[in-house]
């Protein structure tokens, strides 16, 4: 296990100093995904761009929680948190199989982190959206194989970590 | 009437949903502009498009169950644009997914929806359509077997004339026909529900009317067949173009 806790946020929060937890800002450092699939057949489990985001899916998938604060951008993720989700492919396999009667990636790590998603800016979301976002994490909690979700929504940009010790 | 018709997908070459989109465009009627999103280079040229545009068709591959991220940042330039020069065109949408069912694309086009009520743009539904890896692989399915035949006729041109029997008929004789043939209806089979889809988007865009939310897949083929095409795949593909053998497709990233 690499460690116990990944955050992924797209706030400019000075990361909290957390014993086993890996705090990781998505901001323009990352490129986003070409869609090459070389993280399935070139590499396997690594992204071929070396950016920093390279072991991404990989950390995400071998972690107990994992946390994602995230503005609410038409009922999804933001730009720069969806960038970080694309390219957390490497983390599961190519092949397919069944999870929720649908068809789903199988898992490349046995681990089965819980995601906990913390949508912010909630109040300048639509009902509608808000139930989308929802919809929108669960959905990638099912495809990441993760073993539950739980999905948070904040008024305003939270002003510390202090939700992750919830 | 004039329609834009933007791919989102960041292939170069061979992408699926240029090639879904391509369908759409041919039957949809009146003045058509493609443009290929590749990255902010392109903002402008979509832009300018827009200004004055009556209808949008958006093709786009869903990453992790949404539109990609560079398509979020085209989605929110687009309705800054829109909401400067006060437009309200329509919009259809055409998604699609690497897993089998079709459905898998409705999260995408729900994102696509809230963008135009936010951006004051009339959504105008959206096919969502599955197995779009396959679709597009298929493709080389008739290059495949047409490929086949003519090496086969070739060697066995020379063949006959180094033997000193060589005819149009020995010649057509030798040839397994039934190889090309075979390959081009597979694809033919198999794609003709996505094209379907593609095309019916197509007739809406024309009529500018309201196309409910449609999902399809490879045609005749059933979700177990497509698991078994799509491992072969992976393995072939990672075999031939990087050398890996399948076993290393399951590397697990121990220390980092």
């Amino acid at each position: 296990m690499l460690q116990n806790t990944l955050v992924i946020h797209d706030i400019a929060l000075p990361p909290a100093h957390k014993e086993n937890t890996l705090f990781f800002f998505a901001g323009n450092k990352t490129v986003r995904c070409k869609g090459c699939f070389g993280c399935w057949l070139k590499t396997p489990g690594e992204c071929v761009m070396h950016d920093g985001s390279e072991h991404i899916g990989s950390i995400m998938l071998q972690s107990k929680e994992v946390w994602i604060f995230s503005k609410i951008l038409y009922g999804g993720f933001s730009v720069e948190i969806k960038r970080v989700l694309d390219r957390c492919i490497p983390g599961i396999l190519p092949f397919f199989t069944w999870r929720h009667h649908r068809m789903h990636h199988c898992p490349r790590y046995p681990n089965r982190p819980v995601f906990h998603v913390v949508f912010y800016h909630a109040d300048t979301a639509t009902e509608k959206e808000k139930l989308l976002a929802e919809k929108n994490a669960n959905a990638v909690a099912v495809n990441m194989n993760c073993s539950g979700c739980t999905v948070t929504f904040l008024r305003n940009v939270p002003a510390g970590w202090e939700v992750l010790k919830k | 009437m004039k329609t834009v018709f933007i791919t989102t997908s960041p292939k170069k070459k061979w992408s699926n949903s240029s090639y879904l989109l391509t369908i759409t465009k041919w039957f949809t009627k009146g003045e058509k502009t493609w443009i290929a999103f590749q990255g902010p280079k392109d903002y402008e040229a979509i832009l300018n498009a827009l200004q004055y545009a009556d209808n949008i068709v958006l093709a786009t591959p869903v990453y992790v169950d949404a539109v990609p991220s560079h398509v979020l940042l085209l989605l929110e330039k687009i309705q800054q644009y829109a909401e400067e020069k006060h437009l309200h065109f329509k919009v259809y949408a055409l998604c699609n997914c690497g897993f089998y069912e079709g459905i898998q694309c409705e999260l995408a086009l729900a994102v696509l929806q809230c963008w135009c009520e936010r951006a004051g743009l009339h959504f105008c539904g959206g096919v969502g359509i599955g197995a779009g890896e396959m679709i597009g692989a298929l493709r080389l399915s008739p290059i495949i077997g047409i490929f086949a035949v003519l090496i086969e006729c070739f060697v066995g041109f020379f063949m006959l004339l180094k033997n000193n029997m060589f005819s149009v008929q020995a010649l057509f004789d030798s040839l397994h026909i039934s190889v090309a043939v075979i390959s081009t209806m597979v694809f033919l089979l198999f794609s003709i529900g996505p094209w379907i889809g593609a095309a019916k988007m197509g007739k809406s865009v024309s009529h500018q009317s309201v196309h409910s939310m449609g999902y399809c897949t490879v045609s005749f083929c059933p979700a177990f067949l497509f698991v078994f095409f799509a491992s072969i795949y992976w393995i072939v593909r990672s075999f031939f173009m990087h050398f890996l053998p399948p076993w290393k497709l399951f590397h697990k990233i121990k220390r980092l």
